[in-house]
């Protein structure tokens, strides 16, 4: 029993955007259960559109996280590929599905494999606002011409959002900022032994643990760790 | 079904039997890959529809209206982006309410900024953006799509 309470306790440690909101819902739920009970069937409808798309978005990056190479995302998302990265940008984010927050996780991986910024920007704003299923609905009820004028003002103006998104934000800070692979680095640095030797061709441990931890390479290319079943538990685990 | 949702799914179904075909270790590995994408966003997402939930039971999107009232574009245009920021309510919902307040007499300007904050900023989601790309990167974007949304629909008004 005792051990139950602290599983929650820790679940909600973690969760601090989940314990905010059940902290809301159970005030609200008490001072006005009809309120809440509106809230959560609304909640219900988007949850089902999250189940349509969610899976299948990340089943699409998972088999693109083991089948495209680190140089391919590079040559059409990564810094040199210049012009073309940006349409390239923009016309993946016309043809995806779901709101925003399904871009997150999408985007983030392509940044891991070798993506710019600015193009990450760009890929996560023409999600949000013009893809194609949305242009259609807007045009049904704007009309077409509010719809083009739109789009025409609105392609360029993400891109520049991109760019200067781009300019400001260093790769390096996301990386470290990140909390979704941050904490796979680390625990997979805590396992490597931390004296820089350099046989595995990177310069220090870290960055093997970062490679480590993309995919890039196996758990094995550390000769001097004797943890290496443990890092291959942990990629298995994710955390 | 959305049109491009149904393409998703076959996408995914398709780029799957493949990898099967192909690579039976790389395909398990992949999917491991896309286990882990989902759980660790599962709960902050339910999460975040839950509290999107309560917002649109407290604030129905029809509200607009009476906030939009008699004011000019331009306070139009400020009030509809930052309602737009708020919230975030789906494409289908968001352009028949567009439409009909165009028709009750509400700036085609103030719409456009409506809905491309509604799509493009996000203050809801902004905590599922902070735990994939930081702080920073989140003020900064979300800043530089409020300033573009204006811009952009103040370019449109010039225009339409």
């Amino acid at each position: 029993m005792r051990s139950r309470f602290k599983m929650i306790v820790n679940f909600f440690k973690n969760n601090k955007i989940a314990a905010f909101t059940v902290f809301v819902y159970i005030v609200v739920l008490v001072y006005s259960p009809n309120l809440g009970i509106d809230s959560l069937k609304i909640t219900a409808s988007y949850f089902l559109e999250m189940l349509e798309i969610l899976p299948a978005v990340f089943i699409v990056m998972g088999m693109v996280e083991v089948w495209v190479s680190r140089e391919t995302i590079m040559g059409i998302f990564g810094k040199g590929a210049g012009l073309k990265g940006r349409f390239a940008s923009v016309l993946i984010g016309s043809f995806s599905a779901g709101p925003i927050y399904a871009a997150f996780p999408v985007c983030y991986t392509l940044l891991k494999k070798g993506s710019a910024v600015s193009n990450i920007v760009i890929i996560l704003s023409a999600w949000a606002v013009v893809k194609a299923p949305m242009l259609i609905v807007e045009t049904q009820f704007m009309g077409l011409s509010f719809m083009l004028v739109r789009y025409i003002f609105t392609v360029p103006a993400i891109i520049m959002i991109g760019i200067i998104t781009g300019k400001v934000i260093s790769k390096e800070y996301i990386v470290k900022n990140s909390k979704k692979e941050g904490l796979l680095v680390e625990k997979i640095d805590e396992l490597l032994p931390g004296h820089n030797c350099g046989a595995c061709g990177y310069g220090s441990c870290r960055e093997t643990a970062e490679r480590i931890a993309d995919g890039d390479e196996e758990p094995d290319v550390c000769v001097s760790s004797e943890e290496e079943k443990k890092v291959r538990e942990l990629l298995e685990t994710g955390s | 079904m959305e049109i491009t949702a149904i393409g998703l799914i076959l996408l995914a179904i398709t780029l799957l039997i493949w990898s099967f075909l192909k690579d039976k270790k790389k395909s398990i590995k992949g999917l491991n890959v896309a286990k882990n994408m989902f759980k660790g966003i599962a709960v902050d997402i339910i999460s975040i529809l839950a509290l999107i939930g309560l917002f649109l039971t407290l604030v129905p999107p029809g509200t607009i209206k009476t906030v939009l009232g008699d004011t000019s574009v331009t306070a139009a245009t400020f009030i509809s982006a930052a309602f737009g920021t708020v919230t975030l309510i789906p494409a289908f919902v968001a352009f028949p309410l567009a439409s009909s307040l165009v028709t009750e007499g509400a700036h085609l300007v103030s719409m456009a900024a409506f809905i491309t904050t509604l799509t493009m900023v996000g203050f809801i989601t902004a905590p599922i953006e902070i735990e994939y790309f930081g702080k920073k990167f989140t003020l900064v974007r979300n800043v530089l799509s409020f300033a573009a949304a204006i811009l952009i629909s103040l370019g449109m008004g010039l225009i339409l």
